[in-house]
């Protein structure tokens, strides 16, 4: 114990940020473990251990990813951003229209030799908002520019997020709020967000409208939502409501949740039913207030960070992360209709946790940059006071 | 200054998306308090009432016949109703025609395409307007095999499973005997509501498997649907029964008693074949008169139904005395023309032989109740004596139930002339040593031919010979020794004589048979003595065993009340001599005892190229005299004929690669390709000729068809 806490004190950027990562990390071991009970029993003759040394072996891949990510210094990030973004356009074509089908879902690719499928949408998502923060930052001087600085931003988002719509609209969907943050926190304009917002209900029409052509309305898994926003996943929800109900205040303890065996995708669509029930309101809310806390320390960055493109980069990552937190939580309240969003770091989903840490990893080489920035500057100031008063 | 203004402009908007973010975290927080605090109360009874664990029973095991073949089987059998409010007005529209047309075509053509539409239509839109209009459960086919089902899911709608397609499968299972009443009582019944019997009953807890629980919702006012895929949900299936009982055996059987009982309109009748080795049973008959008229397996009289044996007692008599005395075959005793007044009661013997002197063989021959009376008192006299004489019966096995796995056996009835002091009189000795005043069940009689017939060693009969559960072997029973030696070696002998004599030249007569030499004994007993008033009744039966140089099987047949007749040797005796010589002709190869004839058979034809598994090739080797190179003692092998020889080596199976199953039986072959992951599509019977992926390739969960011829 005394040499992990050795090693956290050895750890440099927002040490906040650190604890939330490894607090929401822990929870996701004891929530997947209790979760996929009974899928485990399901599929894998009563083997639970199968799916704790699964996450946990994804924790420690993560964790290991955040940690490289942190050594390096974000403003190489910058560099590798068109180089990510040249790669993931045709990744995102391919598995479009040749990846793997998962659920009636074409978003899957399987990668040679370990055997094991990922989604590419999750490295894109990490790759555009690296593109759009470089952009953003390049661009602070003419930013209100429309040709000079909003149209080269937008092209990149509207490619990346019309690509991965098809397959999983969710995503796309979150991404694209993502980058209208990012931009609108970027300083562009207000006029041409607001046309973002505009463009983005546009793209919803013609998106419905393909989906009813019915040359195109399998591929567009139009009946997946029409069916969620007609209210068929009412039961699931319903279920979902039981699960919070049944945890009241305090829980009914670890390992305790009885709608997990009821609730579809119990270990990644409903965790958070999941966490309530088991942990009861106040595990409820400490999730949010964990998120929230995530965001707050990231604002903080912002303000505290010199450089536009550090401020922004950290901000876009994190905000993504939040609103995915977010979306997952109200599905499970019934707030918004079902999405398929996976609560992020918590719920167990694959790859898709090696990216979430990717992020964090990048936040935290911000937030050890900013530091470093303050000490020197506290360095500077302390040499020319000292210079004055000799 | 610029710098300034610019990083003022970030940080306001980097606020606002923060506020904005903390109103939606309240928004979330308070609807979570809402759920939970405020609604808590109705969602949590509401949980209760939707769901409920439902128990499911596993799939029973097989019974098999020794061969393999099934005696008794589930079958999964499948219905299908939909819930057609589930899906969305769209699909629902552009699938509802041509999966009305499948439904017609392919499930349930008692209602027409438009009919099958309509009544979803109705039901759909009733229940949108109002749930008591319309329903959440339309029965679509009951009965369906799993292929109906695996197309039945591939239908427009259906395919988009139970939550957005609306179907909803339940399975449930059926059990068959392929062989229908052939020993029917003995395989048994898998009641619900009763007790079990016969094997079902007594190896329930190895058939039944486990028992498991699954979660149901509740869709509509009582209608339950399971919340997974029935079809994916596993419970473990029961382990599997493999009987001694021989199918061909069994069948030759049950014509031939029926056939008999049917001349006879006999109350009822039963016979049972016994492997003399092994105390396997081999077949196992009962017959009992319907109300109807006909017959049928009612009721397991080989089993339960304990009588006075009658003549068939005598040998029990024969080879006490044999043991306890130095009688000698050519000993003779005074019948006086077969009726004697033994102390208050007259005796009379049922055959008339009209002698005055019998000796010891030839009151066995002409079944004499009054010589064998006679020679029993004058031979164990005394109360000592008496002790004596059920001492014998007590160590020939005779007091002891068979404990045959089936419920239902009744102790034998053996009078002890201490313990019964009671009971017994001066009449009881004369009238046990003929079969009466005692009470055993035909297997119990059986039980002591087949000890006769293997030369004294007293099998236990027995008709399970292995459980197991896929391919693990729980338990296996093997032959059971109760009493190494019944009786001397030469008594045995003597006794084996007697009963060759009985056919060549005594009340067996009728038995003799050009095809099979039969020995045996006849029994005739009076049912209903005591009730002078009735048309007397009586049991008719044979006990023996066949081919007599090397006796393979023992068989008692009884009859119970035969109408055209009563003696044993015209009741019982024909039925026995017709199912040996049919026996004898399909089995004719294990019973010739001369082995030479196979080995020149062998070399003449060697056996095909074989793979399979290494044990059953062993018993299969062993049987044939071959010279065999055994090079592996792999479980798995490849056998190759070679000259004069085979050779068996060690199979080359890989974990990812397919493995070359050609020449394998269809059980190995199914098993090692399931074991390597393959879904295995079979077509044909025998042995496989041809597999659709070449072996070697590898492996990744596809479907391999085999074609057996």
């Amino acid at each position: 114990m005394s040499t992990a806490i050795q090693l956290y004190r050895n750890l440099k950027g927002d040490k906040a940020i650190w604890l939330i990562f490894f607090v929401l990390s822990l929870f996701s071991v004891l929530i997947v473990y209790s979760a996929s009970g009974s899928e485990a029993y399901k599929w894998h003759g009563g083997n639970t251990e199968y799916f704790l040394i699964k996450q946990l072996i994804l924790l420690i891949l993560g964790m290991f990813t955040t940690y490289v990510c942190y050594q390096l210094n974000y403003i190489h990030y910058s560099n590798i951003a068109p180089v990510l973004m040249i790669i993931i356009v045709p990744l995102l074509l391919y598995t479009g229209i040749f990846g793997d089908e998962i659920n009636d879902s074409r978003r899957w690719l399987t990668i040679p030799f370990i055997n094991n499928t990922f989604q590419p949408s999750d490295i894109a998502k990490v790759a555009l908002i690296l593109y759009v923060a470089r952009s953003l930052a390049i661009r602070q001087e003419y930013i209100k520019d429309f040709k000079g600085a909003f149209l080269p931003i937008i092209m990149p988002v509207v490619l990346v997020c019309g690509l991965i719509a098809p397959s999983d609209f969710s995503t796309a969907a979150l991404l694209f709020v993502t980058c209208l943050l990012m931009m609108f926190i970027g300083r562009v304009s207000l006029k041409y967000v607001a046309l973002l917002v505009f463009m983005g209900l546009v793209l919803l029409s013609i998106l419905v409208m393909l989906g009813t052509w019915e040359v195109t309305a399998d591929y567009f898994r139009l009946d997946t939502w029409i069916s969620r926003l007609q209210g068929n996943d009412v039961w699931q929800v319903n279920q979902s409501k039981i699960a919070i109900a049944n945890g009241e205040w305090i829980g009914e303890g670890p390992g305790n949740s009885f709608q997990r065996n009821i609730l579809p995708f119990a270990y990644a669509d409903f965790i958070y039913a999941i966490i309530c029930e088991e942990y009861g309101l106040i595990g409820g809310v400490f999730i949010i207030a964990m998120f929230l806390w995530l965001l707050f320390r990231c604002i903080n960055i912002v303000t505290r960070c010199p450089k536009a493109f550090g401020a922004i980069l950290a901000m876009g990552l994190c905000l993504n992360i939040v609103i995915q937190a977010f979306a997952n939580v109200a599905v499970s309240v019934d707030l918004v209709p079902v999405t398929g969003l996976t609560l992020p770091l918590i719920s167990s989903g694959g790859t898709s946790l090696i990216f979430t840490c990717m992020s964090i990893g990048i936040i935290l080489s911000v937030s050890k940059y900013v530091e470093q920035a303050e000490l020197e500057q506290i360095e500077l100031s302390k040499i020319e006071s000292d210079a004055a008063n000799h | 200054m610029a710098q300034m203004n610019r990083k003022n402009e970030l940080l306001i908007r980097a606020y606002l998306v923060m506020a904005v973010f903390v109103a939606v975290a309240l928004v979330v927080v308070l609807r979570l308090f809402n759920v939970s605090v405020v609604e808590g109360d109705e969602w949590r009874e509401l949980g209760g009432k939707y769901v409920k664990w439902q128990p499911v029973k596993a799939d029973r095991g097989n019974i098999y016949a020794e061969d393999g073949s099934l005696l008794a089987a589930s079958e999964m059998i499948f219905d299908i109703r939909m819930d057609p409010t589930v899906s969305t007005d769209y699909s629902f529209e552009r699938g509802i025609d041509s999966l009305c047309i499948l439904i017609t075509k392919h499930l349930n053509a008692n209602k027409t395409p438009s009919e099958w539409k309509k009544r979803l239509v109705d039901a759909r839109q009733g229940w949108k307007k109002h749930k008591k209009k319309g329903s959440k459960s339309i029965p679509i086919a009951k009965n369906l095999t799993f292929e109906q089902i695996d197309k039945a899911r591939k239908f427009p709608l259906f395919r988009k499973g139970r939550n957005s397609g609306g179907i909803i499968i339940d399975k449930t299972s059926r059990r068959g005997k392929p062989y229908k009443e052939m020993a029917s009582r003995t395989i048994g019944v898998d009641r619900q509501n009763a007790s079990k019997i016969g094997l079902e009953g007594a190896f329930d807890t190895f058939l039944k498997g486990k028992e498991e629980k699954r979660l149901e919702r509740l869709v509509d006012r009582g209608v339950w649907i399971p919340v997974f895929d029935p079809s994916e949900f596993e419970t473990q299936r029961g382990a599997d029964l493999y009987t001694t009982i021989d199918v061909e055996v069994q069948d030759i059987v049950h014509n031939e008693l029926l056939s008999m009982v049917l001349h006879q309109e006999a109350e009822a009748a039963c016979a049972v074949v016994m492997d003399v080795e092994t105390g396997g049973i081999k077949a196992i008959s009962n017959l009992s008169k319907l109300k109807s008229g006909g017959y049928a397996e009612i009721y397991n009289h080989a089993v339960g139904t304990s009588s006075e044996p009658g003549s068939t007692a005598k040998l029990f008599t024969a080879l006490a005395l044999l043991e306890g005395s130095n009688i000698d075959l050519k000993d003779r005793v005074e019948v006086s023309g077969g009726r004697k007044k033994f102390y208050d009661l007259w005796m009379e013997d049922s055959h008339r032989h009209g002698r005055n002197m019998l000796n010891f063989l030839e009151v066995i021959e002409e079944s004499s109740n009054v010589g064998i009376a006679s020679f029993a008192l004058k031979h164990f006299k005394g109360l000592e004596g008496k002790k004596k004489y059920v001492s014998y019966l007590e160590q020939f096995g005779l007091t002891d139930k068979t404990h045959i796995e089936i419920a239902g056996e009744p102790m034998p009835l053996v009078k002890h002339p201490v313990k019964d002091k009671a009971k017994w009189s001066g009449t009881t000795l004369p009238w046990m040593a003929h079969g009466y005043e005692s009470s055993m069940t035909p297997l119990q009689i059986l039980k002591f031919y087949n000890g006769i017939a293997n030369n004294g060693r007293l099998m236990k009969p027995y008709l399970v010979k292995e459980i197991s559960h896929e391919a693990e072997i729980l338990r296996e029973i093997k032959p059971k020794v109760e009493v190494s030696a019944m009786a001397s070696k030469s008594n045995i002998e003597t006794l084996q004589y007697m009963l060759e004599s009985v056919v060549e030249s005594g009340t067996g007569k009728g038995l003799k048979s050009d095809i099979v030499k039969i020995a045996g004994k006849t029994g005739t007993a009076r049912v209903n003595y005591t009730k002078k008033e009735e048309r007397k009744k009586y049991n008719a039966s044979f006990a023996g065993y066949f081919p007599v140089d090397a006796p393979k099987y023992s068989m008692i047949v009884m009859f119970y009340d035969p109408k055209k007749g009563y003696y044993g040797g015209s009741v019982a005796g024909p039925v026995f001599k017709n199912i040996a010589e049919k026996i004898y002709q399909v089995k004719g190869d294990l019973l010739d005892p001369v082995r030479e004839q196979y080995a020149e058979l062998q070399n003449k034809k060697m056996p095909n190229k074989h793979s399979g598994y290494a044990s059953d090739y062993a018993k299969l080797i062993n049987h044939i005299d071959l010279d065999v190179e055994v090079n592996s003692k792999s479980r798995w092998v490849d056998i190759a004929p070679e000259r004069n020889k085979l050779t068996i080596d060690k199979k080359k199976i890989k974990g990812d690669q397919v493995p070359n199953v050609i020449g394998m039986g269809l059980r190995d072959a199914v098993y090692i390709l399931e074991n390597v992951g393959l879904d295995v599509k079979i077509e044909g019977v025998g042995k496989v000729k041809k597999q659709s992926i070449k072996p070697g390739a590898k492996v990744s969960g596809q479907q391999i068809e085999i074609y057996l011829n």
